[in-house]
């Protein structure tokens, strides 16, 4: 029926940081905080393969939304079977961890988006922002069943 | 990020810096203008440089749609085209260029005495008399047109295309213009009764997409309307959970509205003393039925026509759900208040607690504090998990269909309202 | 199933400090203004809040099988599912009122789902606790949605209590969640899952809540605390839709496209016609083998309206559908006082209530109808969409219709309250 599920301009820029990123394999996290300025929409968003490969997902964007009270965690699905303990498995809910403060948020507004995900699909988790702690320009650690992808910029 | 739109609007340097994020640190006071909040009114003061012109946009769940749109030059494309904001008796002139590769028009149904190129704008014929635009158009690939009027009449009203409207209409070719009273902006209407809070004015534009019949105008092939089937619906041109992304999110340049209405209690001791007016427009060609969680609103308004005439009875009414015909418009008013004033402390919700830290405990999707506001004295075991103790309810379609993205839950024409403690949220 | 099922109502704290005094907004500044709605200021004046009565209800979420009218033509392979047990033929959620039932018998209702929900009905100025246990999914036991009560419509809501799981909470399978309201305001307001709320709404979990207002103390019955407002018999006339190939793919572990929704059965209080005409039937009760109480009590509320001539009867219509309807009454002028559970009345007191021969009702919205019972004899209420006056796309009459049937004056005894 639908004939128009292109790559958003998002994917194919995370497929350039996949690119670069080769030469770094086989560690929980391959992308390092690039310098110490505020994260902006410039700062390229870090991929964990070992990520990709336990749980399924790579981490797409994180954004302060809602007048900086949610934080939106956007991710695609790689493998669906997998990916399902992101929202199927409550005990194995992404945490994020903010890199300056080390504030951590892990309650979310998810909720499994239908039955079953699609491959390449990409979905959402809403985290409370406790106490404000994270900010936009900050940048974050998420971690998912014992593997962290460190510095995803939020902006 | 739309730097040249800022600077265009001549917007202070508070705004601007303000606007490249969500204004996490900002204080919530209604007196306060919060940045990327709110209506967003193009910078023009009633005189437009209008673009038509093809681009994309994104959704939640990753698809790019092909889509066209109006803007102006603060953005390189966008849907919904820019908000217009005018005021009665002020002139207002729009030019149009049409960068599309076919015909098009504008139409301002409401507008009097509307001129397109100095003569009335009245619909096109051929030489057999039959209807060929509703509006003089500006030619495909390069064609401009001018459009001129003076509003007389306060209110909320949809402008869009007047060419091959079925199919250009659902490409994008929409927005809101918005007609303020004379006397005041923060008024909906002449009567003082429509007094608003300042900075508490939303808008919700209502849209749909059918992404084959997109697919279909971008390839040049025939389209086919028989086989209509919309797969995502639209609230100022974002899809949830976008639709609560700040104006002019840097990860939407192309879809610059936000749509969370964000208030605070009616309260005499602090908070907002009066209400926030939402303006509906559905650009569908089906009714909606619009349901705000966390409050019935007071419809005041339909079609720009207030609901209290002079010399007649107040006839607004109350609604849970608001409804918006096809091509019409709907102003409402919303307000909360915190009836029972409950306190962890001096006022606990008179139920027992333990479910809820059961369902904590448990691991499952429990994830707000049931007190607004609280952030100290908290019993044993409730902690905070919100920025400041604020209160979320959903505003969505109730036509559930339409509260989907592509079929999945949590999606489509949905926002969020946001109620902060009385006295806003500080600055952390 | 855990021992949660059985302690579903916990001993209330000590409660203190109730509503206030302080909750009358800019109303006390003397500036007129268009409000949306506030809770009566009548309560409060008073320094604490005294409810009229408590009402415990205990619902349970859970899934089961009901009855279209066996006489709809067959959609391979979606109706009748081949999956349902005799007599039943459609795959439902939906919630059971087990208030008062022993812990054997609440857990014994997994599997057992009504459509249309349960009806509830409270006082305005009241105190009501709503216990939900989910009893989790007998044919789909891969599944773990959760279930949360969302009293739709309730004026000035707190989260925890609006049951969306995306703003507060969900209850898990084999939990049990107290949903706590104190009703401010009289009308016709519904209920229903917010949990992926197309599918569960669609799937039945969606039903009729009354509120009646504080002046029908007086002993006449009111729908607003206005004596223009004044009835004698009310009847619900719930509205809904269900999409058989939804209901069969939920069955049968497969997905549905939502936004390609078009439903085969349009619904009042649950049943199609003619199954409408049927009476009120109980799930608890066992009924003869081949009777309709067996094949409709998990749709237990037939839709036939009785009355005497010269009777004002009160209609709740509501609808949990995605499309909208225009319901029509032949010959009978309809009196609409009541919008979304707030009187037609402006800002100033003005009468905005009308007369009508159909009431239009979209996706989410309740009407108060008043009319008076014509001449003895049987009208017909029915949808205007007369595609909706089809099952399944069959031919004859189906879908939203029912009777109204009126007795000479002084035939049939005063309804009981």
């Amino acid at each position: 029926m639908n004939s128009m599920i292109t790559m958003s301009p998002r994917a194919i820029a995370l497929g350039a940081v996949v690119a670069l990123a080769t030469g770094a394999l086989l560690v929980s996290s391959v992308a390092t905080r690039q310098d110490v300025h505020a994260a902006d929409s410039n700062t390229a968003v870090p991929t964990s393969r070992v990520m990709e490969a336990t749980a399924g997902i790579r981490v797409l964007s994180a954004h302060s939304v809602g007048d900086g009270g949610i934080i939106d965690l956007r991710y695609q699905v790689l493998d669906a079977n997998k990916a399902s303990i992101v929202e199927g498995d409550v005990t194995k809910t992404p945490q994020i961890t903010d890199v300056d403060s080390g504030a951590v948020l892990h309650d979310t507004a998810a909720m499994r988006h239908g039955h079953a995900m699609r491959p390449a699909g990409e979905y959402f988790l809403l985290y409370y922002n406790q106490g404000g702690s994270v900010k936009p320009g900050d940048f974050i650690n998420v971690s998912i069943d014992g593997v962290t992808l460190n510095d995803v910029p939020v902006t | 990020m739309n730097l040249r739109r800022l600077l265009a609007g001549g917007l202070s340097l508070t705004v601007l810096t303000g606007a490249l994020f969500a204004a996490a640190a900002s204080p919530s006071s209604g007196a306060t203008p919060i940045a990327g909040e709110g209506i967003m009114c193009e910078p023009g003061n009633g005189s437009y440089t209008m673009t038509a012109a093809a681009g994309r946009m994104t959704l939640p769940d990753g698809n790019t749609i092909y889509t066209w749109g109006y803007h102006t030059p603060t953005h390189d494309f966008q849907n919904t085209a820019p908000t217009l904001c005018v005021t009665v008796g002020t002139p207002v002139r729009v030019a149009l260029t049409n960068n599309l590769t076919a015909d098009t028009s504008l139409m301002f149904p409401g507008m009097p005495n509307v001129q397109a190129d100095g003569v009335e704008s009245a619909p096109l014929s051929d030489a057999t008399g039959r209807v060929t635009s509703l509006a003089p158009i500006a030619p495909a690939n390069g064609g401009t047109v001018t459009y001129t009027f003076t509003p007389n009449k306060p209110g909320t009203y949809l402008y869009e295309s007047g060419t091959d409207v079925n199919t250009q209409i659902e490409m994008g070719l929409y927005g809101a213009l918005i007609v303020r009273p004379a006397a005041s902006a923060t008024q909906a209407y002449d009567d003082p009764r429509t007094a608003f809070e300042p900075n508490r004015e939303f808008l919700h534009v209502l849209s749909q997409v059918d992404p084959q019949i997109h697919s279909d105008v971008e390839l040049g092939k025939p389209v086919d309307w028989s086989t209509y089937s919309p797969k995502y619906f639209l609230l100022n041109g974002r899809s949830a959970p976008d639709t609560v992304s700040p104006n002019d999110a840097a990860w939407l340049p192309y879809q610059p509205y936000g749509s969370m209405v964000h208030v605070r209690p009616q309260d005499p001791n602090g908070g907002d003393t009066l209400p926030a007016l939402v303006r509906y427009i559905n650009v569908m060609n089906t009714d909606a039925a619009f349901h705000p969680h966390g409050n019935t609103e007071r419809v005041i308004a339909e079609d720009a026509a207030p609901l209290d005439s002079a010399g007649s009875g107040d006839s607004s009414y109350g609604s849970f759900l608001v409804d918006v015909g096809a091509s019409r418009t709907v102003d409402a008013m919303f307000t909360w208040y915190d009836v029972e004033k409950y306190d962890p402390v001096s006022n606990p919700i008179p139920v027992a607690l333990s479910p809820f830290q059961d369902i904590i405990l448990k691991g499952t999707w429990y994830a707000m504090s049931p007190y607004l506001g609280l952030q100290q004295n908290l019993p044993a075991g409730i902690t905070q998990f919100n920025q400041c103790g604020e209160y979320y309810h959903m505003a969505h379609n109730h036509a559930l269909d339409k509260a989907t993205n592509y079929g999945a839950t949590f999606g489509g024409q949905m926002t969020l309202i946001r109620i902060d403690p009385l006295n806003g949220c500080p600055a952390k | 199933m855990t021992d949660d099922t059985t302690s579903s109502v916990s001993p209330l704290l000590s409660r203190r400090n109730f509503l206030r005094a302080g909750v009358l907004g800019a109303a006390g500044t003397g500036v007129a203004m268009y409000a949306s709605k506030q809770a009566p200021r009548a309560a409060a004046a008073a320094p604490t809040f005294v409810p009229t009565k408590t009402d415990e209800v205990h619902l349970v979420g859970t899934d089961g099988w009901v009855s279209m009218p066996t006489s709809a033509p067959p959609v391979d392979p979606y109706w009748p599912d081949s999956y349902a047990p005799n007599p039943y033929n459609m795959y439902v959620f939906g919630f059971r009122n087990v208030t008062g039932l022993s812990d054997a018998q609440v857990i014994a209702q997994r599997g057992l789902a009504q459509i249309s929900a349960p009806i509830l009905a409270f006082d305005e100025g009241s105190e009501v606790k709503i216990s939900l246990t989910n009893l989790g999914l007998s044919q789909r036991p891969d599944l773990v949605d959760g279930h949360t009560m969302h009293w739709h419509g309730f004026n000035n809501a707190i989260p925890i209590f609006d049951g969306v799981p995306e703003m507060s909470a969900s209850v898990p399978i084999g939990k049990t969640m107290i949903y706590y309201y104190r009703p401010h305001d009289a009308g016709t307001f519904m209920y229903h899952c917010h949990f992926e709320d197309v599918e569960h709404v669609q799937m039945g979990m969606n039903g009729l809540i009354y509120v009646r207002p504080k002046m029908n103390a007086d002993g006449n019955r009111y729908v607003y605390n206005d004596a223009r407002t004044k009835y004698d018999r009310e009847f619900p006339l719930y509205l809904s839709e269900v999409q058989p190939e939804s209901h069969w793919r939920d069955a049968h572990i497969q997905i549905t496209d939502w936004a390609s929704y078009d439903p085969g059965f349009s619904l009042f209080n649950g049943r199609a016609y003619p199954d409408t005409l049927e009476g009120t039937f109980d799930p608890m009760t066992v009924y003869p083998a081949g009777s309709q109480g067996e094949r409709l009590r998990y749709q237990p509320r037939g839709s036939v309206i009785t009355a005497n001539a010269g009777e004002t009867i009160l209609l709740r219509i509501a609808s949990l559908g995605y499309i909208r309807h225009t319901i029509t009454l032949d010959g009978v002028p309809l009196h609409v006082v009541g919008a979304d559970a707030t009187q037609l009345i402006g800002a100033d007191g003005h009468d905005n209530s009308y007369i009508t021969n159909s009431v239009a009702v979209g996706p989410g919205e309740s009407r108060d109808v008043l009319f008076t019972a014509p001449a003895p004899g049987t009208y017909k209420l029915y949808d205007r969409n007369f595609s909706n006056l089809s099952n399944d796309g069959g031919g004859g009459y189906g879908g939203m219709l029912t009777e109204i049937r009126v007795s000479a004056p002084g035939t049939l005894p005063a309804q009981a309250r």
